[in-house]
């Protein structure tokens, strides 16, 4: 660094200071006489050993993000598991059964099977223990759900003859599953629960029927099973 | 660095011209002059603040083992008190004496006085506004609730734009230095100076004004409190240390590649830190983990500064007995090592489990507010004074009640109130004890802290006085210096009588 040969003019002082100067100077000398130089930088080198501890810390640093990050997603709270397992075993999407069984119910069916499932006397045939509920297979029910039911039937030796409309158009095939699960173990229902593979199965067998209700005697044709 | 034309490194970092010439005196005490008003002036509110924030601190802590005291006046419930103390402490203390001492220090190391003191002026008094309407706005019930911004937005708009009319010109006298060298001290302060609007603004931005959604809060809350310290608070302590102990000792700082790497892993790795203290709350794994690990990162800054300094003051101990500066500014220096050194263990998660939603944090935060940058800013402060003031000290014992009322003070607060903090956090962690069994548990370390409050209340009184003293007292001819210690006079050579101080 050159001295500096003709340095730029110092910025004029506000006027009031002008006639401390003086005094400024006077009384400042005695201050600044005893004033150290302004401070510099010496040029020591940096210690191995600090070079060495610090690369120690960046290696820990590197290791931790890995061991600690949740696999790195944003919806993974907690920071030993890796991520994977939990979205393996709740792919995106995937909801709780029993839940969604509920609600359908509520939606769909709970205005005419009553939320009691108990149906109304004469209009609406029971869920609870049905006998058409509570079977082995599941094939007649996933039926009903498709296409409606219309026409005389017994249920549990009482008559019916009223007509259940087709849900084929504005159910999925997870809602027919999570629904007659959860008919076929609501209320003292104890039948075994509906996949939702042989849902899809029934639909695409039965794609023929359209929207056409099914008739009690046409059911007792099809085995409970397929 | 600046390095044009320069042969040499070495000649590069030495300033050319020597500070002794009488040409360099008088440029001194130009620029002391220009300094005055303004910086004085925010000393002085500065002061105001700290008795206030002091009186509302003893009334927090005495809340907190008798909470029935005074509990009636809505006002001055433990809700309000308790931010009000904060604030006045941050905004109306801690920042306004940093943004001084930060001016003083930028002029002083770009050879440059200060333009535009009487505007500054100007704008401190809107800053003072700002915090005053602030602290009645908390007081009267309407605190934002966000931990470091409890201000209402109202109150924060005055501090934005007034922090902006002072800083642009610290940052102009930066821009017009006539000394190219660049000294790491300006490092710092010019980073602080960029970084604290950044940090006040995003965050009333994204908290306040248009408050983000969700428990993304409360990562820009503490994204926010926490940088306050690192990036604001710790900078311009750091300047001030890297500043002061060079210039009292009269030698050179220890090493310049230290000083280069301390800063720059400060800047690299301290922004990342602060949601550590969202440890197990419904934050993302890799989110936390990314704090912790810089928190353990900031060691690298840390030991650097340590060694930087320690090293440079290797052997001039001796001098801490004859200046208040190299006194208050030592003790923030060290305290800084500890603070941080305990903050980065504090972010470890076995260990957070423990200390965390204890009164071990807060011993934590006013050992870094406190016994670090509270500390150095009293250290700063017994040095320009007296240059700005042209008066010198009127009272050596003062400054020494001064110096042992506020260091064992805030050790009494720190130590027990830590011991207590562990106690009452593996007490919460054990389910066969009844909660308020913990409460109880911690009454004697929170009683402690009213009196750690008092001795501290004692130190800053004293410390208002002498300051009041030397800016009343009448300005004679030539005074000389008050030596520090009475003991010293009879040991040193007449000529060294008060010299550091
Ligand atoms: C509009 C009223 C109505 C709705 C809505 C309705 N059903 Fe039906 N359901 C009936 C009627 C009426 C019958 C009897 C049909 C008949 O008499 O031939 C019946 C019969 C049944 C049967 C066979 C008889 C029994 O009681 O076991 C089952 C099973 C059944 N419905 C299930 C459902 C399910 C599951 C839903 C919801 C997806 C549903 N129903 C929605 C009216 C309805």
């Amino acid at each position: 660094m050159n001295p500096p040969s003709n340095p730029p003019p110092a910025p004029k002082l506000d006027p009031h200071e002008d006639h401390e100067l003086h005094d400024v100077m006077q009384i400042h000398t005695a201050i600044l006489r005893r004033e150290k130089a302004e401070p510099q930088e010496g040029l020591e080198p940096m210690p191995i050993w600090l070079a060495a501890l610090f690369g120690a810390l960046l290696l820990w640093g590197g290791y931790y993000l890995g061991r600690y990050n949740g696999g790195f997603k944003a919806l993974v709270f907690d920071e030993k598991s890796s991520g994977l397992p939990i979205m393996a075993a709740k792919p995106p999407g995937s909801v709780d059964m029993v839940v969604l069984g509920k609600r359908t119910y509520t939606a769909m069916c709970a205005p005419c099977h009553q939320e009691t499932g108990l149906g109304l006397p004469g209009q609406f045939p029971p869920l609870a223990g049905s006998d058409w509920v509570n079977t082995a297979g599941h094939a007649r029910l996933v039926r009903i759900v498709l296409n409606g039911l219309t026409g005389p039937m017994e249920v549990n030796g009482q008559p019916f003859n009223n007509s259940m409309p087709p849900w084929r158009d504005s159910i999925t095939d997870e809602q027919v599953a999570a629904v007659l699960t959860y008919v076929r173990q609501s209320w003292g229902n104890k039948a075994p629960g509906v996949p939702i593979d042989d849902v899809k199965v029934i639909r695409d067998k039965t794609k023929e029927r359209a929207n056409q209700p099914w008739t009690a005697d046409l059911l007792k044709a099809t085995p409970e099973s397929e | 660095m600046n390095s044009q034309s320069s042969p040499s490194l070495r000649q590069a970092l030495t300033p050319s011209d020597n500070d002794s010439s009488p040409e360099r005196k008088a440029l001194l005490a130009e620029i002391d002059a220009s300094c005055r008003r303004p910086v004085l002036f925010m000393f002085a509110n500065g002061l105001l603040w700290l008795m206030a924030g002091t009186a509302l601190a003893l009334l927090t802590s005495y809340k907190m083992h008798s909470p029935n005291f005074l509990a009636d006046w809505s006002w001055l419930t433990f809700g309000r008190v308790r931010p009000a103390h904060l604030n006045t402490m941050v905004y109306g203390f801690a920042s306004q004496v940093a943004i001084g001492v930060a001016i003083w220090l930028m002029c002083r190391l770009g050879r440059v006085p200060f333009m535009q003191g009487g505007l500054v002026v100007g704008a401190t008094i809107f800053w003072n506004i700002g915090v005053t309407v602030g602290i009645v706005g908390i007081l009267a019930g309407d605190s934002t609730s966000i931990e470091w911004l409890e201000m209402p937005g109202y109150a924060a708009y005055i501090l934005f734009i007034a922090y902006a009319l002072i800083a642009i010109w610290a940052i102009i006298a930066f821009r017009f230095r006539r000394e190219r060298h660049l000294y790491v001290s300006q490092w710092y302060l010019l980073a602080a100076l960029f970084w604290f609007p950044w940090l006040y603004s995003a965050a009333n931005m994204m908290l306040v004004i248009d408050p983000v959604r969700g428990t993304v809060q409360g990562a820009v809350n503490w994204w926010f409190a926490h940088n306050v310290l690192g990036l604001w608070f710790t900078p311009i302590g750091l300047a001030a240390i890297y500043y002061f102990i060079p210039k009292v000792i009269g030698r050179p700082i220890h090493s310049y590649f230290l000083s280069t790497l301390g800063f720059w892993s400060l800047a690299l790795f301290y922004n990342w830190a602060g949601i550590h203290h969202l440890i197990g709350g419904p934050m993302p794994a890799w989110l936390i983990t990314v704090s912790v690990v810089a928190s353990m990162m900031m060691i690298i800054p840390v030991v650097t500064v340590a060694i930087n300094h320690h090293m440079t003051m290797v052997g001039h101990f001796k001098k801490l007995k004859y200046s208040p500066t190299l006194r208050f500014i030592v003790f923030g220096a060290m305290s800084y090592t500890v603070v941080s050194l305990q903050g980065s263990s504090m972010a470890i998660r076995s260990l957070n489990e423990v200390t965390h939603f204890t009164h071990y944090t807060i011993a934590h935060a006013h050992l870094g507010v406190y016994a670090f940058f509270t500390m150095v800013m009293f250290g700063s402060m017994y040095y320009i004074v007296p240059r700005l003031a042209l008066r010198e000290w009127p009272s050596a014992r003062l400054i020494s009640i001064h110096f042992w009322t506020t260091a064992l003070g805030i050790l009494l607060y720190v130590v027990p109130l830590s011991v207590g903090g562990v106690l009452q956090g593996l007490a919460m962690n054990n389910p066969d004890i009844p909660f308020l069994k913990t409460v109880e548990l911690t009454k004697p370390y929170l009683v402690t802290r009213t009196f750690a409050g008092i001795l501290m209340t004692v130190g800053h009184t004293v410390f208002a006085v002498n300051f009041v003293w030397i800016l009343a007292r009448r300005r004679k001819a030539y005074q000389p210096p008050v030596p520090f210690i009475a003991a010293g006079l009879q040991q040193e050579a007449g000529a060294q009588l008060g010299k550091d101080i």
